[in-house]
């Protein structure tokens, strides 16, 4: 079921009511049963799939305290959740090949036919970290089946994440959550959001990135340096998007998912930009690759943190495809955080002979022009793309713009400038942002009507921009 | 919860009554449309004798005006540059839905792209003709189930019905180079420039591994609709600027009925290998419109003759 799809939004209100309505121990089997149906909806296979899934992971988790045998059961664990990943997800790049060098005739693609491996790398992800804060008693096995099975397939979050991790989901499972209507109004403004940058943004800006990406030869360098100015906003505005409709929809049901995003534009480096984008994913990997890395080879001193960045973010790339170009981005991404920690010092006694608000200017705009370069290594369908679209960036002449109206990308983009200023407001001038806040909160008569006004007018929005259906960027994931 | 359930529901109501007021841009976003055929149709305005039915060819290279000054018979061109076959369906189904079924319809083919996959053609289901016309429910319909709108959402909310062109309000125009006759034919006066194109004079076997079922499906239910409602189908093969495809008219033989008559163009004309009549490969210009109009209305004469000398 489309998850930004108006019936599903709909259908999830009236879930809303039943789930307070029912007694709370039948509360986290009315979501298991509503997520089912939810991957059902893609495929049945995959519902069983993840079901058996999530109980080996239950089973080891809940073994690896018990056994003698704990660095076995645990290292099973972590094989058995990364061969399946490779299994459905990385078959053409990294068994084939295999197979090929021992004359092996077996043909993988017809299992992803069949499982239809969507969600795969969030969950495995998930699996992965439980097992690890089992292994290093972060927390005790969960010892109920149907709140772990919850923990892997909550819907909100299943498709794209955020990858929540299991010390912060599985103890809100043991809370009793009460009708909350404060939180209940704060979800569905979040999730109201979320499907506005979606529809009426990302959707919008698809057809125009796709159509470029789809056929580089017939562009030249002016539409080039547009993509690459938009491309950034586009993945953020769907991702975001996506995210916001996740933790607005759970916190409708009580729960608080994990942040994915802080405003990643106003990072001032690369480095911090990872704190701020997709944060669920670059803090997984920062806890459970980086940190565990750099701490068993702590005895190489700075090497040992050189080389953890490098299999970091190396990995972090082969996470969103299987492809060199993703590689590629990865390594783009440690290079320059290990440029920005050896210039670190040289870089802060260059901007402080520069007013405060030029040096953040130029960090943040070298930081998006950085991201919106490496970009094209992870739009791009492979790495002859990528040298297409660099060789002809400059050869400038008159810009065309497919797959969207003039008049349609300027709306998109003054869209996209009203939530910047936002952030800008949010980020940089916080007490400005507080009263705004304070004001659309008032109680008062004629702002609540200028609220739902404006509702109405995001809603119209949304119906109308709703009607053609665009994939999540990450749903591939 | 009581409280909030309430809050919820009167805000639903409300949104569902100021959404009644986007029919004003549904209404609107009709009045500006420049091409008002399939609007016509709608409202049951097209009574004619013959119907021209097909893509950019039929509209180009059939002037229905021209038939009407030499037969007598009413005629109307109903055809839709870029339309596909699945298209030519609807506006057949809706021309007999809401007119007096024609006495013929002349459908004119699209050389071997006819009924080609998605994937290679150039053709398409012209959806941007109906998005102008939502007010209409037979509009809506079709779109219901062409599953680009749901059919629930589309009963309860006008802004379901409205996409984003909708809201564009200005009077559209026809660009300096397209003109749209009373009769509904589009004849052009200007040449292709914008690539090299020479007379192709060997032609490919046609292939029908190429072809998608729906569009054959759509063809089969074209000659089921003239069946039920007594309407005589000419497949016309009009000229390219290149030889006909043999292998394709065959393919259209071997799906029609035996009442199913053919016209082909007349291929031994020597204007048909001369540039200056043609816009590009695949289109005449006006004055090779005129000409090739002509060889229809003689073939429409001679049955038309044919059939009163049957009902003598």
């Amino acid at each position: 079921m489309e998850i930004t799809s108006l019936k599903f939004i709909i259908a999830i209100i009236a879930a809303i009511f039943v789930y307070y309505l029912l007694n709370y121990r039948f509360r986290i089997i009315f979501l298991v049963i509503l997520s089912c149906l939810f991957i059902a909806s893609y495929s049945y296979i995959l519902l069983i799939y993840t079901i058996i899934f999530s109980f080996i992971n239950f089973y080891l988790g809940y073994a690896i305290t018990i056994t003698g045998y704990k660095k076995t059961v645990f290292w099973a664990g972590i094989v058995f959740n990364l061969s399946q990943l490779v299994m459905l997800r990385y078959y053409s790049f990294a068994l084939e090949p295999l197979f090929d060098i021992f004359n092996v005739e077996l043909n993988m693609s017809r299992i992803t036919e069949i499982i239809i491996p969507v969600g795969i790398s969030f969950f495995t992800l998930q699996g992965i970290g439980y097992l690890i804060n089992i292994k290093m008693k972060w927390e005790k096995p969960e010892k109920n089946f149907f709140r772990f099975l919850l923990y892997i397939i909550f819907f909100p979050k299943f498709l794209s994440g955020p990858i929540e991790r299991s010390n912060h989901f599985l103890p809100q499972l043991a809370v009793k959550h009460n009708f909350d209507e404060r939180k209940i109004i704060e979800g569905l403004r979040i999730l109201i959001l979320g499907l506005f940058k979606k529809v009426a943004i990302a959707n919008q800006l698809a057809p125009f990135v796709n159509g470029v990406y789809g056929d580089l030869s017939s562009v030249n360098g002016s539409t080039l340096w547009l993509l690459l100015i938009i491309q950034p906003v586009y993945l953020y505005f769907d991702f975001s998007g996506y995210t916001d409709i996740a933790i607005g929809l759970a916190k409708t049901f009580g729960f608080d998912l994990l942040s994915n995003f802080n405003r990643p534009f106003l990072s001032e480096n690369v480095t911090s930009f990872w704190k701020r984008f997709h944060m669920s994913l670059s803090s997984w990997f920062n806890d459970y690759i980086f940190r565990q890395t750099s701490f068993r080879y702590r005895k190489w001193g700075i090497s040992a943190s050189i080389f953890a960045i490098i299999v970091t973010w190396l990995l972090f790339g082969i996470w969103h495809g299987a492809g060199w170009n993703f590689m590629l981005l990865g390594l783009l991404q440690a290079l320059a955080i290990i440029y920005e920690y050896f210039t670190k010092k040289w870089r802060l006694m260059l901007f402080s002979k520069m007013p405060g608000y030029l040096s953040s200017l130029i960090g943040r705009i070298l930081t998006y022009l950085f991201y919106a370069a490496s970009l094209v290594f992870f739009f791009a369908s492979d790495l002859k793309s990528v040298s297409i679209f660099f060789s002809k960036l400059f050869e400038l002449s008159n810009l065309i713009i497919k797959g969207i109206r003039l008049e349609i990308l300027l709306l998109v983009m003054l869209f996209v400038f009203i939530f910047l200023v936002f952030e800008i407001i949010y980020n940089d001038f916080r007490k400005i942002y507080d009263k705004l806040e304070l004001f659309w909160l008032s109680q008062k008569q004629t702002l609540r009507m200028f609220r739902w006004a404006l509702y109405f007018v995001i809603l119209s929005i949304i119906f109308v921009f709703s009607n053609e259906v665009q994939q999540f960027i990450y749903f591939q994931f | 919860m009581m409280k909030f359930a309430l809050r919820l529901l009167f805000f639903a109501i409300l949104f569902f009554i100021l959404d009644k007021l986007f029919i004003v841009v549904a209404n609107r976003s009709a009045e500006t449309e420049v091409d008002k055929k399939l609007e016509h149709l709608v409202r049951g305005e097209i009574n004619k004798d013959i119907i021209i039915s097909g893509s950019s060819r039929g509209s180009r290279d059939i002037i229905a005006g021209q038939i009407e000054d030499s037969t007598g018979l009413t005629a109307y061109n109903l055809c839709y540059p870029g339309s596909n076959v699945e298209f030519h369906e609807f506006i057949l189904t809706t021309l007999v839905k809401f007119n007096k079924p024609p006495r013929f319809l002349l459908l004119v083919v699209d050389d071997d792209s006819e009924f080609r996959s998605r994937e290679n053609e150039g053709i398409i289901y012209r959806l941007d003709r109906l998005y102008p016309l939502v007010k209409y429910s037979h509009i809506r319909h079709e779109l219901v189930k062409l599953g680009v709108k749901d059919k629930y959402m589309s009963k309860l909310f006008v802004l379901h019905w409205l996409n984003k062109a909708n809201f564009d309000l200005r009077q559209k125009r026809f660009s300096p180079n397209d003109t749209i006759l009373e009769c509904g034919s589009m004849p052009i006066s200007w040449q292709y420039q914008g690539r090299k194109w020479e007379f192709l004079s060997e032609r490919s076997e046609y292939s029908k591994e190429d072809e998608m079922i729906e569009k054959v499906d759509a063809y089969r239910e074209i000659l089921n609709i003239c069946n039920s409602n007594n309407i005589k189908l000419i497949v016309i093969f009009p000229p390219n600027y290149k030889s006909h495809s043999i292998s394709f008219e065959k393919r259209i033989k071997e799906l029609s009925s035996d009442k199913v008559m053919y016209y082909v163009y007349n291929a031994d004309n020597p204007i048909y290998r001369n540039k200056d009549y043609f816009s590009d490969e695949d289109h005449l210009m006006k004055n090779g419109a005129i000409i090739f109009t002509d060889e229809v209305i003689r073939f429409l004469k001679g049955l038309i003759n044919s059939e009163k000398k049957t009902d003598k």
